[in-house]
């Protein structure tokens, strides 16, 4: 199954930032049935994309990763994207698995 | 039944037509309601109702003086969040008791002895005025305003640039104006948020495109230097802004929200050798402290393990601060749990569901500490100020990697004291607890950008 982010992106953004944007998306895509599905899910971020923020991405697949691990995330879910971009969704896969505190 | 007079007549039109655009998007019947229900109804999405709950009423006042109808404000020579942010905030509290002070018509702006023009609180006065503005149409009370440039040039540009002058449009050659004027980027004033039908801003958007907005700004500025962003800069400068808007519009809570976002850029020295950026955004609403009182200020709530851990977290740090005697009127627990609030990692809503928050602040101090002095010395400037703290960022103190936690997570952390540790005081001319209160969080930037600077970072 293919997701477009080009058809959610708001007019005259280059932008995809925000957490609670990340979630909605998340609802409107029902990503919550598609991880326990045995479908794979190929991603495809628009190539005009200047910043995939990682509080939108973590929005949106914070609770794909705790739930699936990270291994199965990367099986199942594919990115499509500039190598710039590919960077910030692995800065968001580290970001989704940090716990500790500033008091830690 | 009494009669309207023709003032209340006007002042409940206004209120009624204002009513139906609010109503409008919502596509709740157009109609005229009961005055009652009315005032009621627009109050509660208003700024000043927002302004009279918060503990900003509650500031130092400030005396004016009436003069036939007349006031008028004194801009101080250093008019600056930086450096007195108190005076800023008791010339907002002013506006503001003045703006509902029916006896005034006409409000004068004295720039003269102005030398120090600082972007934040030029922009807070600018929508404090607009606010006001807004206010007096409600009851039909003009207020008219004027009012005299300052005798420093550079001022000047900035209030024509970015300033009252700009904002209120008083000056029908302005455009005019700002083309002429040499070396200048400007990025003008951007709102955001849930409580934006009140007040009238040119630009109403989202985050995401105010982020596209200030990138593309930034990287006209750093060709004025003979540089531009690539993809990865692009990036970095789209997340950084992105998650700070993200973060204000999060944490304002539910009651009130609005943010804005202003930059403007000047090409300075001599031979315009290096250029100022000044970059502010700021959010109305709960406070970072307030947030994280609501939360976790009741010992006795249900949480979960995290939440709990984070509770009991704040509030060994606050006893450990209270037994030690550290806590006084320039610093105390508002300020402690603010400063907590911006290290790596912290966030009031740290939870099971969504133990990943805690991001953009720190990123964004962390760009900016690396970039933006000059050859020349100078070095920039941060603060953020939410409630009644303020934080001075420069070169002084910085953010340093830390191991915590069980998995050894990197962590970056700044304490603002040698020990760079939380559990003692932080420098007092770095952070303190003012005496007036920003009902809201602001960060200002300044920074600069510098060619031969810029080359000697890249090792060019």
């Amino acid at each position: 199954m293919n997701i477009n982010l080009e058809s959610i992106r708001q007019a005259k953004s280059r932008v995809f930032s925000g957490r609670e944007f990340g979630k909605t998306v998340r609802i409107k895509y029902n990503l919550d049935e598609l991880d326990i599905s045995a479908e794979q899910i190929t991603i495809v971020i628009p190539e005009d994309t200047i910043s995939f923020n990682s509080s939108f991405f973590l929005g949106l697949f914070d609770k794909s990763i705790r739930n699936l691990g990270e291994d199965e995330f990367r099986r199942k879910y594919l990115f499509i994207s500039t190598d710039i971009i590919g960077k910030s969704i692995e800065d968001g896969i580290k970001r989704a698995q940090k716990n500790s505190n500033a008091l830690d | 039944m009494r009669k309207w007079c023709d003032k209340e007549l006007a002042a409940y039109k206004y209120k009624a037509r204002k009513l139906i655009k609010l109503n409008k998007k919502s596509k709740k019947k157009s109609h005229i309601v009961p005055f009652r229900n009315f005032s009621a109804q627009y109050n509660k999405k208003s700024f000043y109702s927002f302004i009279r709950t918060s503990n900003f009423s509650d500031n130092k006042k400030e005396k004016y003086i009436v003069n036939n109808d007349t006031t008028s404000i004194k801009i101080p020579k250093t008019f600056s969040l930086f450096s007195n942010p108190d005076e800023v905030l008791g010339i907002l509290n002013k506006i503001y008791r003045i703006s509902k002070d029916r006896s005034i018509s006409e409000l004068k702006f004295d720039h003269f002895e102005c030398e120090d023009l600082e972007l934040g609180a030029s922009v807070l006065l600018d929508v404090f005025v607009m606010n006001a503005l807004g206010h007096r149409k409600q009851f039909n009370k003009k207020l008219g305003l004027s009012g005299r440039y300052s005798n420093n040039t550079h001022v000047n540009v900035v209030l024509n640039v970015s300033g009252l002058v700009k904002t209120l449009n008083i000056n029908e050659n302005i455009n005019e104006v700002i083309d002429s004027t040499h070396g200048i980027e400007k990025l003008d004033l951007i709102l955001g948020g849930n409580n934006t039908k009140t007040l009238k801003v040119n630009t109403y958007i989202d985050s995401g495109t105010a982020s596209t907005h200030l990138a593309e700004y930034f990287n006209n500025c750093l060709k004025t230097q003979g540089y531009k962003l690539g993809p990865a800069g692009m990036s970095q400068i789209s997340e950084m802004v992105g998650e700070v808007i993200d973060n204000s519009t999060i944490h304002s809570g539910d009651d009130f929200s609005q943010w804005f976002l202003l930059a403007n850029y000047f090409l300075v020295g001599e031979e315009e050798e290096y250029g100022e950026c000044n970059i502010v955004m700021f959010n109305f609403g709960q406070t970072i402290y307030e947030g994280l009182h609501k939360r976790y200020g009741h010992p006795t709530n249900n949480y979960d393990a995290t939440n709990k851990k984070m509770r009991d977290n704040l509030y060994k740090l606050s006893e450990s601060h209270r037994k030690k005697g550290f806590f006084k009127q320039s610093w105390t627990e508002e300020t402690l749990w603010t400063l907590y609030a911006l290290q790596d990692g912290v966030s009031r809503c740290l939870s099971d569901e969504d133990p990943s928050r805690g991001t953009g602040t720190v990123k964004m101090i962390e760009a900016f500490q690396e970039i933006g002095s000059t050859i020349y010395g100078k070095v920039p400037e941060m603060c953020i100020i939410s409630g009644k703290s303020h934080i001075l960022f420069t070169d002084e103190y910085q953010l340093h990697n830390i191991k915590k936690g069980k998995e050894n997570d990197d962590r970056q952390i700044i304490a603002f004291n040698e020990d760079n540790d939380l559990y003692s005081p932080p420098d007092a001319n770095y952070v303190k607890t003012m005496s007036n209160y920003f009902p809201g969080t602001i960060i200002s930037m300044k920074f600069y950008l510098d060619k031969k600077y810029i080359e000697n970072l890249r090792g060019d």
